[in-house]
Protein backbone atom coordinates (compact mmCIF):
# COMPACT_ATOMS: atom_id res chain seq x y z
CA UNK A 1 0.00 0.00 0.00
CA UNK A 2 1.01 3.55 -0.50
CA UNK A 3 -0.38 6.50 -0.04
CA UNK A 4 -0.90 9.58 -2.23
CA UNK A 5 -1.01 12.84 -0.36
CA UNK A 6 -3.81 15.20 -2.44
CA UNK A 7 -5.24 18.04 -0.15
CA UNK A 8 -7.16 19.75 -2.88
CA UNK A 9 -10.70 21.55 -1.88
CA UNK A 10 -13.69 19.30 -3.68
CA UNK A 11 -14.85 22.78 -4.47
CA UNK A 12 -11.99 24.04 -6.49
CA UNK A 13 -13.69 24.25 -9.40
CA UNK A 14 -16.25 26.63 -8.43
CA UNK A 15 -13.95 28.29 -6.45
CA UNK A 16 -12.00 28.94 -9.36
CA UNK A 17 -15.03 29.93 -11.94
CA UNK A 18 -16.21 32.08 -8.76
CA UNK A 19 -12.87 33.82 -8.80
CA UNK A 20 -12.63 34.34 -12.44
CA UNK A 21 -16.12 35.78 -11.85
CA UNK A 22 -15.10 37.93 -9.31
CA UNK A 23 -12.38 39.69 -11.42
CA UNK A 24 -14.57 40.13 -14.72
CA UNK A 25 -17.55 42.13 -12.35
CA UNK A 26 -14.55 43.94 -10.58
CA UNK A 27 -13.17 45.19 -14.08
CA UNK A 28 -17.27 46.18 -15.12
CA UNK A 29 -17.02 47.96 -11.33
CA UNK A 30 -20.62 46.58 -10.94
CA UNK A 31 -21.97 45.62 -7.37
CA UNK A 32 -23.00 42.51 -7.80
CA UNK A 33 -25.35 40.01 -5.30
CA UNK A 34 -26.51 36.52 -4.51
CA UNK A 35 -30.07 36.50 -3.12
CA UNK A 36 -30.82 33.63 -1.23
CA UNK A 37 -33.96 32.30 0.34
CA UNK A 38 -36.10 29.32 0.64
CA UNK A 39 -38.95 29.41 -1.58
CA UNK A 40 -41.81 31.50 -1.67
CA UNK A 41 -39.90 33.99 0.48
CA UNK A 42 -40.56 36.68 -1.92
CA UNK A 43 -37.23 36.59 -3.74
CA UNK A 44 -38.69 37.90 -7.22
CA UNK A 45 -40.99 40.19 -5.81
CA UNK A 46 -38.18 42.11 -4.08
CA UNK A 47 -36.84 42.32 -7.21
CA UNK A 48 -39.63 43.65 -9.37
CA UNK A 49 -39.89 46.20 -6.62
CA UNK A 50 -36.36 47.19 -6.55
CA UNK A 51 -36.15 47.27 -10.43
CA UNK A 52 -39.31 49.80 -10.44
CA UNK A 53 -37.79 51.98 -7.64
CA UNK A 54 -34.17 52.17 -8.97
CA UNK A 55 -35.50 52.37 -12.58
CA UNK A 56 -33.86 55.74 -13.58
CA UNK A 57 -30.91 55.19 -10.74
CA UNK A 58 -29.23 52.11 -11.56
CA UNK A 59 -29.13 49.67 -14.05
CA UNK A 60 -29.36 46.67 -13.11
CA UNK A 61 -29.15 43.04 -14.46
CA UNK A 62 -30.72 40.07 -13.23
CA UNK A 63 -29.13 36.16 -13.57
CA UNK A 64 -32.82 34.08 -12.55
CA UNK A 65 -31.53 30.20 -11.17
CA UNK A 66 -34.80 27.91 -11.34
CA UNK A 67 -35.14 24.31 -11.22
CA UNK A 68 -37.52 24.29 -13.65
CA UNK A 69 -39.67 27.30 -15.87
CA UNK A 70 -38.54 31.03 -17.55
CA UNK A 71 -41.45 32.11 -15.20
CA UNK A 72 -39.32 34.22 -13.03
CA UNK A 73 -37.52 35.82 -16.02
CA UNK A 74 -40.55 36.51 -17.34
CA UNK A 75 -41.75 38.64 -14.38
CA UNK A 76 -38.48 40.57 -13.96
CA UNK A 77 -38.38 41.15 -18.25
CA UNK A 78 -41.47 42.97 -17.46
CA UNK A 79 -39.81 45.96 -15.77
CA UNK A 80 -37.30 46.52 -18.87
CA UNK A 81 -34.10 44.61 -17.21
CA UNK A 82 -31.80 42.72 -19.21
CA UNK A 83 -32.35 39.30 -17.49
CA UNK A 84 -30.95 35.46 -18.26
CA UNK A 85 -32.79 32.51 -17.29
CA UNK A 86 -30.73 29.30 -15.86
CA UNK A 87 -32.97 26.48 -15.38
CA UNK A 88 -31.04 24.08 -13.37
CA UNK A 89 -33.11 20.93 -14.17
CA UNK A 90 -33.27 20.15 -10.60
CA UNK A 91 -29.91 20.77 -9.72
CA UNK A 92 -30.43 22.67 -5.77
CA UNK A 93 -28.31 25.19 -6.08
CA UNK A 94 -26.57 27.68 -8.53
CA UNK A 95 -22.90 26.63 -9.27
CA UNK A 96 -19.82 29.67 -10.38
CA UNK A 97 -19.55 27.98 -13.78
CA UNK A 98 -23.37 28.40 -14.90
CA UNK A 99 -23.21 32.19 -13.81
CA UNK A 100 -20.28 32.70 -15.96
CA UNK A 101 -22.54 31.31 -19.04
CA UNK A 102 -25.07 33.89 -17.78
CA UNK A 103 -22.44 36.49 -17.86
CA UNK A 104 -21.72 36.03 -21.44
CA UNK A 105 -25.02 36.85 -21.93
CA UNK A 106 -25.24 40.32 -20.29
CA UNK A 107 -24.11 43.85 -21.00
CA UNK A 108 -21.74 44.11 -18.07
CA UNK A 109 -20.53 47.27 -19.00
CA UNK A 110 -24.22 48.46 -19.62
CA UNK A 111 -25.20 47.16 -15.80
CA UNK A 112 -24.49 49.32 -12.41
CA UNK A 113 -25.79 46.71 -10.08
CA UNK A 114 -26.25 42.43 -10.91
CA UNK A 115 -28.37 40.57 -9.39
CA UNK A 116 -28.27 36.87 -9.18
CA UNK A 117 -31.29 35.34 -7.87
CA UNK A 118 -30.54 31.72 -6.63
CA UNK A 119 -32.40 28.96 -6.47
CA UNK A 120 -35.37 28.38 -3.69
CA UNK A 121 -33.03 26.63 -0.97
CA UNK A 122 -31.93 27.65 2.58
CA UNK A 123 -29.53 25.09 2.45
CA UNK A 124 -27.20 24.34 -0.60
CA UNK A 125 -26.45 28.05 -1.97
CA UNK A 126 -24.92 28.77 1.57
CA UNK A 127 -21.86 26.65 0.27
CA UNK A 128 -21.31 27.95 -3.65
CA UNK A 129 -19.15 31.20 -3.91
CA UNK A 130 -20.52 32.62 -7.15
CA UNK A 131 -18.22 35.23 -7.38
CA UNK A 132 -20.36 37.74 -5.98
CA UNK A 133 -19.66 40.59 -3.54
CA UNK A 134 -22.23 39.78 -0.55
CA UNK A 135 -24.65 37.11 0.10
CA UNK A 136 -28.70 38.68 1.04
CA UNK A 137 -30.14 35.86 2.83
CA UNK A 138 -33.71 36.93 2.52
CA UNK A 139 -36.52 35.42 5.75
CA UNK A 140 -40.63 36.31 4.85
CA UNK A 141 -42.16 36.29 8.41
CA UNK A 142 -44.40 33.28 7.71
CA UNK A 143 -41.37 30.69 7.87
CA UNK A 144 -41.16 31.40 11.52
CA UNK A 145 -38.53 33.40 14.00
CA UNK A 146 -36.38 30.02 14.28
CA UNK A 147 -35.32 29.65 10.60
CA UNK A 148 -31.50 31.10 11.27
CA UNK A 149 -31.07 28.62 14.51
CA UNK A 150 -31.77 25.62 11.40
CA UNK A 151 -30.34 26.80 8.45
CA UNK A 152 -27.41 28.88 10.16
CA UNK A 153 -24.53 27.89 7.06
CA UNK A 154 -26.51 30.15 5.09
CA UNK A 155 -26.72 33.09 8.07
CA UNK A 156 -23.39 33.18 8.04
CA UNK A 157 -22.13 33.25 4.86
CA UNK A 158 -24.24 36.25 4.22
CA UNK A 159 -24.13 39.86 4.70
CA UNK A 160 -27.58 41.27 5.06
CA UNK A 161 -30.54 39.73 6.00
CA UNK A 162 -33.80 40.88 4.49
CA UNK A 163 -37.16 40.18 6.35
CA UNK A 164 -39.84 39.63 4.28
CA UNK A 165 -44.04 40.27 4.61
CA UNK A 166 -43.32 42.03 7.83
CA UNK A 167 -47.24 43.65 6.50
CA UNK A 168 -48.48 39.74 7.80
CA UNK A 169 -46.99 40.16 11.34
CA UNK A 170 -49.92 40.33 13.12
CA UNK A 171 -51.43 36.99 12.05
CA UNK A 172 -48.45 34.38 12.02
CA UNK A 173 -46.84 33.12 15.18
CA UNK A 174 -43.28 34.94 14.46
CA UNK A 175 -41.67 37.67 16.41
CA UNK A 176 -39.58 40.03 14.21
CA UNK A 177 -36.90 40.70 17.13
CA UNK A 178 -36.91 37.09 18.29
CA UNK A 179 -35.94 36.34 14.42
CA UNK A 180 -33.32 39.10 13.88
CA UNK A 181 -32.19 38.53 17.28
CA UNK A 182 -31.51 34.63 16.33
CA UNK A 183 -29.51 35.47 12.88
CA UNK A 184 -27.53 37.72 14.70
CA UNK A 185 -26.68 35.49 17.16
CA UNK A 186 -25.46 33.18 14.07
CA UNK A 187 -23.66 36.27 12.26
CA UNK A 188 -23.38 39.29 14.52
CA UNK A 189 -22.08 41.28 11.51
CA UNK A 190 -25.78 41.03 9.49
CA UNK A 191 -27.44 44.27 8.59
CA UNK A 192 -30.87 43.86 8.54
CA UNK A 193 -33.47 45.40 6.32
CA UNK A 194 -37.42 44.85 7.42
CA UNK A 195 -39.20 45.43 4.06
CA UNK A 196 -42.76 44.29 2.33
CA UNK A 197 -43.34 43.87 -1.44
CA UNK A 198 -47.17 44.26 -0.25
CA UNK A 199 -47.06 47.53 1.25
CA UNK A 200 -43.60 48.71 -0.06
CA UNK A 201 -42.62 49.29 3.91
CA UNK A 202 -38.89 49.28 4.32
CA UNK A 203 -38.58 49.47 0.46
CA UNK A 204 -36.79 52.61 0.06
CA UNK A 205 -34.15 52.09 2.99
CA UNK A 206 -33.06 48.98 0.92
CA UNK A 207 -32.60 50.59 -2.36
CA UNK A 208 -30.86 53.82 -0.82
CA UNK A 209 -28.61 51.19 0.82
CA UNK A 210 -27.96 49.33 -2.71
CA UNK A 211 -27.48 52.51 -4.11
CA UNK A 212 -25.01 53.52 -1.60
CA UNK A 213 -23.09 50.73 -2.61
CA UNK A 214 -23.02 50.69 -6.28
CA UNK A 215 -21.85 54.29 -5.62
CA UNK A 216 -18.95 53.88 -2.91
CA UNK A 217 -17.55 50.37 -5.46
CA UNK A 218 -17.28 53.42 -8.05
CA UNK A 219 -15.74 56.29 -5.93
CA UNK B 1 -28.84 16.93 -4.13
CA UNK B 2 -25.45 18.39 -4.16
CA UNK B 3 -23.91 15.59 -2.65
CA UNK B 4 -23.84 13.61 -6.28
CA UNK B 5 -22.15 16.79 -7.45
CA UNK B 6 -19.32 16.87 -4.54
CA UNK B 7 -19.21 13.01 -5.02
CA UNK B 8 -18.48 13.48 -8.65
CA UNK B 9 -16.08 16.41 -8.33
CA UNK B 10 -14.19 13.92 -5.46
CA UNK B 11 -13.74 11.50 -8.68
CA UNK B 12 -12.19 13.86 -11.03
CA UNK B 13 -9.86 15.44 -8.42
CA UNK B 14 -8.69 11.61 -7.93
CA UNK B 15 -8.54 11.33 -11.73
CA UNK B 16 -6.41 14.17 -11.82
CA UNK B 17 -4.08 13.24 -8.67
CA UNK B 18 -3.54 9.37 -9.55
CA UNK B 19 -1.28 8.46 -12.60
CA UNK B 20 -3.97 6.67 -14.76
CA UNK B 21 -1.72 3.35 -14.75
CA UNK B 22 -2.60 3.44 -10.82
CA UNK B 23 -6.10 4.09 -11.24
CA UNK B 24 -7.20 0.30 -10.21
CA UNK B 25 -4.85 0.43 -7.35
CA UNK B 26 -7.19 2.94 -5.51
CA UNK B 27 -8.57 1.38 -2.79
CA UNK B 28 -9.34 4.10 0.13
CA UNK B 29 -9.76 8.04 -0.34
CA UNK B 30 -9.49 10.00 2.94
CA UNK B 31 -11.97 12.99 3.40
CA UNK B 32 -11.92 15.64 5.45
CA UNK B 33 -15.34 17.11 6.13
CA UNK B 34 -15.95 20.17 8.47
CA UNK B 35 -18.96 20.00 10.64
CA UNK B 36 -20.79 23.60 9.25
CA UNK B 37 -19.31 21.99 5.59
CA UNK B 38 -23.08 21.54 4.78
CA UNK B 39 -22.41 17.96 3.75
CA UNK B 40 -24.49 14.79 4.87
CA UNK B 41 -21.75 12.26 5.16
CA UNK B 42 -23.84 9.30 4.89
CA UNK B 43 -25.55 10.66 1.92
CA UNK B 44 -22.16 11.50 0.76
CA UNK B 45 -20.75 7.92 0.84
CA UNK B 46 -24.04 6.93 -0.92
CA UNK B 47 -23.14 9.01 -3.91
CA UNK B 48 -19.92 8.25 -4.24
CA UNK B 49 -21.14 4.75 -4.22
CA UNK B 50 -22.82 5.71 -7.29
CA UNK B 51 -20.44 8.32 -9.12
CA UNK B 52 -17.30 5.81 -9.17
CA UNK B 53 -19.62 2.99 -11.21
CA UNK B 54 -18.20 2.42 -14.39
CA UNK B 55 -14.58 4.32 -13.36
CA UNK B 56 -11.44 2.27 -12.53
CA UNK B 57 -12.12 3.38 -8.84
CA UNK B 58 -15.42 1.28 -8.66
CA UNK B 59 -14.01 -0.61 -5.22
CA UNK B 60 -12.44 2.61 -3.21
CA UNK B 61 -13.87 2.78 -0.05
CA UNK B 62 -14.20 6.89 1.26
CA UNK B 63 -12.85 7.12 4.38
CA UNK B 64 -14.52 10.40 6.00
CA UNK B 65 -12.18 12.49 9.05
CA UNK B 66 -14.67 14.80 10.97
CA UNK B 67 -13.48 18.27 11.74
CA UNK B 68 -14.95 21.45 12.67
CA UNK B 69 -15.02 24.34 10.54
CA UNK B 70 -15.91 24.55 6.93
CA UNK B 71 -13.43 22.40 5.22
CA UNK B 72 -14.07 19.90 2.62
CA UNK B 73 -11.18 18.35 1.43
CA UNK B 74 -9.96 15.50 -0.41
CA UNK B 75 -6.99 14.80 1.69
CA UNK B 76 -5.13 11.62 0.34
CA UNK B 77 -5.84 8.03 -1.81
CA UNK B 78 -4.26 4.65 -0.41
CA UNK B 79 -3.26 2.70 -3.35
CA UNK B 80 -2.97 -1.02 -3.73
CA UNK B 81 1.03 -0.92 -5.08
CA UNK B 82 0.58 -3.83 -7.78
CA UNK B 83 -3.11 -4.33 -7.97
CA UNK B 84 -4.65 -8.00 -9.04
CA UNK B 85 -4.77 -7.10 -12.90
CA UNK B 86 -4.36 -3.87 -12.09
CA UNK B 87 -2.01 -1.32 -14.62
CA UNK B 88 -4.93 -0.82 -16.76
CA UNK B 89 -6.39 2.49 -16.90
Amino acid sequence: MSVVTIERKVLEKNDAFAAENRRRLAEARLFAINVVSSPGAGKTSLLEHTIQRLDGRLRISVVEGDVQTDLDAQRVARYGAPVVQIVTNGGCHLEAKLVQDALARLDLAATDLLVIENVGNLVCPANYDLGEAMKVVLLSTTEGDDKPLKYPAMFRNASVLVVNKIDLLPYVPCDVDTLVGNARTINPALRVFQVSCTTGAGLDDWCTWLAAQVTALRA
Amino acid sequence: MHELGLAQSIVDIIRANVPAGRAAGVREVRLRVGETAGVLVESLEFCFGVAVVGTPYASAVLVVDRVPGHDLQVVSVELDDDPAGGGTP
